[in-house]
């Protein structure tokens, strides 16, 4: 009986940490063609509350009036915009304040490259969204066939943390140097030991002219 | 021979061991000092004036300033005598007092200090609201007691708290204080005065609907004497109740039916006597004007009523008796003041009618008044309108008395009047509250002028017609040169230099050919602007609208002078901070000062102006245009026509705007005039507020676009004009949890670039962005010390792409940022970097430090790539080992010994000379002058010796001459032996 | 101390003179003085003896001109050693002989007409010719390759860094704080 209960309580353990992964929390992501309105596009699942890492969860199919106005757009040089709420809750769709941040490129820089590109996502690691901004990337090895997916890298960055005057490595530089300037003045120094650079020269000159003046 | 050369030997020895203590200096020398600086020392909007009362007529006025600064000025010529700044943290002045000990001053926050009177120097000063808090303690009145010079004088404070009492004389002031039972409410319904003869402080509040309480304390023990409360359920201000001699308190009652005046006896609470209004044909008392000196000894027994419309009556109160005496009407009466002095009362009358400003003083027993005792004044025009006026009285012998007013202006102009309309001196203290300051190319003089007008008709004439023009002029121009010689040698000034400053040898107001003379065009943060003379500082042209007061002021300059004959053009916006009346647009032509209103060309906004910039390319005029952009995203163009709008269509102009309330950045994209589209927004976390930010300044000229390494190879720069840097500081006070973040955001796509996170430090963020570099200084909370970081930001060893840069391309990797920071010993108050033509001269980083000085210092001190270990690519780079402070040698300040106080904006401008940059600093000091960071190597120094170098070669050529003759006549006479 | 004939009429006039006159007059022969021994007042006749030196003349001839042509390469390892004495500073003697390398060559290149003109008689002159001047386009050489290790050369990035021109930007930005 007992161990039956135990082996329930790891069961259900390794079921949370099994699905512990998926906790975190996800944000809207919704795309706009040039002036239109904005649609939902998908959504953005940070896996922990830092939100460190992040993928791209339900995407939204591109229906062919979808591609078709796509490219329409692209002739007109017009932009493909893309936004992301901040906030975990429903948003109304007003764009003045910060519960949206938004980004956007020229529709006919993203067909030029079939629809590859990468999200980038800026928080600032304690769960703020800062900014998203989303950069069309050739891609190399992938296919190029008539099918328009949306092929989606998103990347998360943080702000890093800045340099400080580096004053523990500087003291320890003097301190270094200090020791190494005692230990010169420390050691006994033979005469020859300083002067030996003079010396030899003049020894080997001798030499020559004792040499030269023989063969004369 | 021996002897010889062992004296030789040690002579050379003697040079050799001198030269190594030779150290180059980078300073001054003495004698150039103010040959091309000058400093303009301020005080800021006087608030409150106290006239020397130790003599009759005041030698120095004292001023108190916004600024916090207590100063003494000259009454004679208005320079300043001494000047002390007071530290932010103790609050505004709240009062200034001339007394036998010297000047007491009052701040906000209870602190107290007594100067000397002629130098300036504190004699003593101390905390009176030591014990408490400091949101609890608010000074409201002071008064001075002036008692024996045994007993000394008494500061009587009263705070919403307490009354103080602080003994001036001894050296540690004794304080006492009582307490209230309850805080009392606003200032405006309290009243403090003494009575030096029988050492008494009285207190008045008015208690609305319940009457007014006087509380009578004694001055020594701060003991209650007598508390009475005089009842009335109307009395709504302090104005109509005055204070006359004998414990006696006049007020009048303006409620419809009775309306009356009340004779009152405070110490009791009886009143003495009552009078109808009607009896003295008066309706309704606007105020009661007694005379204006705290101390109750002083004010006699009659009043001034004011009522109607400039309407004055003179009330005496004859023991008990309530008496009328004489009336009088006068025209815009602004303001009444009575000043008592020996035993002469007088009540001065102000009336402004536009411009115009006339002081009439009347004996206040008898009415009568003459034209020895008006002023009568028309302010200068662009001084504003006049904001307050004090008056300075003093006996005479043949009139009864004289009087001075100082008057302060809507423009912080002070000036000091003396009868009948004579202006002692003025002073233009707004130059102590720049916003911005613009430094500007004068006009080209006569004969250059002529010079570009014969390029105006190229098309037209042909080739050989120009040549000869060319001739005529060029002709012209040496016969007047040459005129101008003789007429110098006439006078004997051939040699004398023009101008004190060396280089600048062109006189009056044109561009001298190294272009070091500027005109700099200043806006104050009172609504008016100044042309100043950058030669001397003198104001050229200044400029004051009330169009403009309590408005934020911008100036945008669309043409300098360097397009003859297109004169130079500037638009001034004047905002509403509130957002609630119409901008204000106006056309200046910065060199002479002259201001047309062009607020009619706005009249098609209709919603408020979020974002105003100027446009990077001309138009065939050589105007650039304003863009305005409005909150509901219209475009403006400012001037419209159509070449502007195609100037528009040709540039990809994305437009950012960055609100620090909300802590959200937007963009928008501007292709042509009609409609701005919203492209990308970024939001910094709500834990944070923006603070600061820096864009590139447009139009910088780039000298090399990348960094030699030891190896011989290029470190390219990354060179993104559109980068822009924001800075937020946490909203968290406490010190372990605040912190600071750098976003470098590329305007035109909305990339986060880079972005840091400074753990423990706060604001204020000074912060300079400039070619690839970004230098920014903030104040480390933990170590309370203040830190400068240097960012530098690189693409690699290659170029993506050469001939263009766009943000839309996409670069295989992102550019690497370089980043370090350093410790600066002092307090900085402001950043600045010097600015040359071409770029190639080294930049100076100019910090305005706290203590009062302008320090420069080369900006590969600033070098990111510095390293603890530097190896043999560093040495040979010439990059310095890093040390992690900032060296601060005082040869290196610019400001050599002056102190200048607060400075709060460095401005730099280039000039024709690519080694020297100038310089204006603004803060309560204005301060001009050069710099040369990498020394002056495009000009021969001051001390070349032309004379002694031409003598010796022209002697020596003729030498050589002579001796070649000689050596050949030898040749030849031996020859023929 | 010779006293010349027709001075000997105006002795009676003028005062002896101990000189020796030298200069011969045309047309006068010297009559008063022994020839020296092996001296032949008569010409040989010249042919034979070209043809008698004719052979060993050629020979001569070559080998000269072959030392005129193989000098410039001879004088190379001389040349490397001077440099790799100077060493790669910048200073007054390095300069000074690279210069001097410099000019050597070039100056011989510019005589090539002259040493042709020396190098004409002998056979292969064609070869020497061309063994002169590739001699000295190697010694031409090796000053371009001491520039080259002392640093003159512009063969890197950052030395034509100072003649690129600043990039065109393609998009404008303007803005700031909310007004």
């Amino acid at each position: 009986m007992c161990n039956v209960f135990y082996l329930l309580v790891i069961v259900s353990c390794v079921w949370i940490r099994a699905t512990a992964h998926e906790s975190g929390y996800s944000l809207i992501v919704e795309h706009a063609f040039g002036e239109g309105e904005f649609q939902k596009r998908g959504e953005i699942l940070f896996s922990n509350l830092k939100g460190d890492e992040a993928s791209f969860k339900n995407p939204v199919q591109l229906s062919p009036s979808e591609v078709r106005e796509l490219e329409k757009i692209a002739k007109q040089d017009g932009m493909y915009k893309i936004r992301m709420s901040t906030k975990l809750q429903e948003v109304s769709s007003k764009t003045e304040d910060s519960s949206w941040v938004s980004t956007f490129t020229y529709a006919n820089q993203l067909l030029g490259t079939d629809l590859h590109h990468a999200l980038n996502i800026h928080t600032d690691g304690l769960g703020s969204i800062i900014s998203i901004s989303i950069v069309p990337v050739p891609c190399i090895d992938c296919r190029h066939d008539d099918t328009f997916d949306f092929d989606t890298n998103v990347i998360v960055t943080v702000p890093i943390q800045a340099q400080s005057p580096d004053t523990a490595g500087f003291l320890t530089k003097i301190e270094e140097e200090k020791r190494k300037k005692e230990k010169q003045a420390n050691e006994p120094q033979s005469f020859f030991g300083k002067y030996w650079m003079f010396i030899v020269p003049v020894v080997f000159f001798m030499m020559v002219s004792n040499a030269a003046q023989q063969q004369q | 021979m021996m002897l010889k050369k062992s004296a030789m030997n040690r002579y050379l020895y003697v040079c050799v061991v001198s030269a190594l203590f030779f150290v180059l200096s980078n300073a001054l020398y003495v004698d150039q000092i103010g040959k091309y600086d000058w400093t303009k020392n301020l005080i800021g909007k006087v608030e409150l004036v106290a006239f020397d009362s130790s003599v009759s007529i005041s030698k120095n006025v004292f001023v108190a300033t916004d600024k916090n600064v207590v100063a003494s000025i000259s009454a004679k010529n208005g320079n300043i005598n001494w000047r002390r700044t007071l530290a932010f943290n103790d609050g505004k002045i709240k009062s200034l007092n001339h007394v036998r000990d010297g000047i007491v001053s009052v701040t906000e926050a209870g602190v107290a200090r007594v100067f000397e009177a002629s130098s300036g120097v504190t004699k003593w000063d101390v905390n009176l609201a030591a014990s408490k808090t400091e949101e609890e303690f608010l000074v409201h009145q002071v008064a001075v007691l002036e008692q024996s010079y045994t007993e000394g004088n008494l500061l009587v404070v009263l705070t919403n708290t307490e009354i103080i009492t602080a003994s001036l004389s001894k050296h540690h002031p004794k304080v006492k204080s009582v307490a209230f039972d309850q805080d009392i409410s606003g200032a405006e319904y309290n009243k403090l005065l003494i009575d030096s003869q029988s050492s008494q402080i009285l207190h008045f509040q008015l208690e609305l609907r319940r009457g007014i309480s006087v509380t009578v304390y004694d001055a020594k023990q701060l003991e209650i004497i007598s508390q009475a409360n005089v009842q009335n359920d109307w009395l709504a201000t302090l104005d109509t109740v005055a204070v006359l001699e004998g414990n006696q308190l006049l007020y009048s009652c303006n409620e419809p039916e009775s309306e009356m005046l009340y004779l009152v006896d405070f110490t009791s609470g009886k009143v003495l006597n009552s009078v109808r209004l009607e009896l003295f044909d008066i309706e309704s008392v606007a105020s009661i004007v007694s005379v204006s000196n705290k101390d109750v000894t002083t004010h006699g027994p009659n009043v001034l009523l004011l009522h109607g419309q400039g309407k004055v009556s003179h009330i005496k109160v004859d023991d008990g008796d309530v008496k009328i005496g004489w009336k009088k009407e006068l025209k815009s009466l602004r303001e009444v003041v009575t000043k008592q002095l020996g035993s002469e009362e007088y009540s001065f009358f102000t009336s402004i009618d536009n411009q115009d400003v006339t002081i009439t003083a009347m004996s206040v027993k008898t009415g009568l008044t003459d034209d020895s005792l008006t002023i009568r004044y028309q302010l200068p025009a662009n001084t504003g309108e006049i904001s307050s006026i004090h008056i300075n009285m003093f006996l005479k012998r043949t009139t009864p008395i004289g009087f001075r007013a100082l008057l302060t202006t809507t423009a912080d102009t002070v000036l000091l009047v003396a009868h009948p309309n004579r202006l002692a001196w003025q002073r233009d203290e707004s130059l102590a509250s720049i916003s911005s300051a613009n430094m500007l190319d004068l006009p080209l003089s006569d004969g250059d002028a002529g010079i570009e007008a014969e390029f105006e008709e190229a098309e037209r004439t042909s080739v050989p017609d120009m040549f000869a023009k060319r001739v005529k002029a060029q002709a012209s121009q040496v016969v007047s040169f040459f005129k101008q010689m003789a007429k110098e040698l006439d006078e004997g000034t051939l040699f004398k230099h023009k101008t004190r400053d060396p280089l600048i040898q062109v006189e009056g107001l044109t561009r001298d050919p190294f272009s070091l003379h500027k005109m700099i065009v200043v806006v104050t943060k009172a609504g008016s602007l100044f042309g100043i003379d950058s030669l001397n500082g003198e104001v050229v042209w200044r400029y004051y609208s009330s169009l403009l007061t309590d408005r934020d002021i911008h100036l945008y300059v669309q043409r300098t002078t360097a397009h003859f004959p297109h004169p130079p053009q500037a638009l001034i916006l004047g905002l509403d901070p509130q957002q609630q009346l119409n901008p204000v647009l106006l056309e200046l032509n910065p060199i002479t000062g002259e201001v047309e209103d062009k607020t009619d060309v706005l009249g098609g906004i209709k919603s408020p102006i979020m974002q105003a910039t100027l446009l990077p390319n001309p138009d065939s005029t050589h105007l650039r245009p304003l863009l305005l952009l409005d909150t509901d995203l219209n475009v403006h163009l400012i001037p419209k026509t159509a070449e502007t709008e195609s100037v528009l269509k040709q540039l990809n102009l994305y437009l950012y705007d960055i609100n620090s309330l909300t802590g959200l950045i937007r963009s928008f994209s501007i292709k042509s005039s009609n409609v701005a589209k919203p492209t990308w927004s970024v939001t910094v976390p709500n834990t944070h507020r923006i603070i600061q930010f820096g864009g590139k300044p447009s139009g910088e000229k780039i000298d090399s676009l990348g960094r030699p390494l030891a190896d011989r190879s290029v470190l390219f720069k990354y060179l993104n004009p559109n980068v822009v840097a924001v800075l937020s500081e946490s909203l968290e006070q406490n010190v372990d949890r605040c912190s600071l973040m750098l976003f470098l955001i590329d305007a035109v796509t909305g990339q986060m670039i880079h972005s840091i996170v400074h753990k423990r430090s706060q604001g204020p963020v000074h912060l300079v962005h400039s070619e690839n570099w970004l230098l920014y200084s903030y104040r480390n909370a933990k170590l309370r010390r203040i830190e400068v970081s240097a960012l530098e930001m690189y693409e690699g060893k290659t170029q993506f792409n050469s001939t263009s840069f766009s943000s839309f391309h996409v670069r295989p990797n992102p550019p690497t940022i370089l980043q370090q920071a350093y410790i600066f010993p002092y307090g900085i108050s402001s950043i600045g970097v010097s600015k040359t033509e071409k770029g190639i001269t080294s930049r100076q980083i100019l910090f305005g430090l706290k203590k009062g000085s302008l320090f420069g210092i080369p900006r590969k001190l600033f070098d990111p790539r510095r390293s603890l270990h530097p190896n043999e690519k560093h040495r040979e780079e010439g990059i310095m080992p890093y040390s992690p402070e900032v060296p601060v040698p005082p040869e290196l300040f610019l400001s050599y010994n002056l102190t200048l106080e607060q400075i709060d904006g460095i401005y730099c401008a280039p000039s024709a000379l690519e080694s020297t940059s100038l310089v204006f600093t603004t803060g309560l000091d204005l301060f001009f002058t050069r710099t040369q960071p990498s020394k002056m190597f495009d000009v021969l120094k001051e001390d070349f010796d032309h004379m002694f170098i031409g003598a010796v070669l022209i002697g020596l050529f003729i030498a050589a001459l002579v001796t070649r003759r000689l050596s050949q006549v030898k040749q030849l006479n031996k020859s023929w032996r | 101390m010779q006293v010349s004939p027709s001075g000997q009429q105006k002795i009676g006039k003028r005062k002896e003179k101990w000189t020796l006159d030298l200069s011969m007059r045309r047309g006068e022969q010297r009559n008063d003085l022994p020839s020296p021994p092996g001296y032949l007042t008569e010409k040989l006749p010249a042919a034979e003896v070209a043809a008698a030196n004719e052979g060993s003349h050629l020979d001569l001839v070559d080998k000269r001109s072959w030392d005129i042509a193989l000098a410039p390469i001879k004088g190379l390892p001389m040349n490397i050693f001077i440099m790799y004495m100077a060493g790669n500073t910048i200073s007054i003697f390095p300069i000074m002989m690279v210069g001097m390398m410099f000019f050597r060559p070039i100056q011989a290149l510019m005589g090539i007409r002259a040493t042709t003109r020396m190098l004409e008689r002998s056979k292969q002159y064609i070869l020497q010719t061309l063994v002169y001047f590739l001699g000295n386009c190697l010694a031409l050489g090796l000053a371009v390759y001491k520039c080259n290790s002392m640093g003159l050369l512009p063969t890197y990035t950052s030395d034509w860094l100072a003649f690129a021109d600043p990039v065109q930007s393609m998009e404008h930005v303007g803005g700031g704080f909310t007004l």
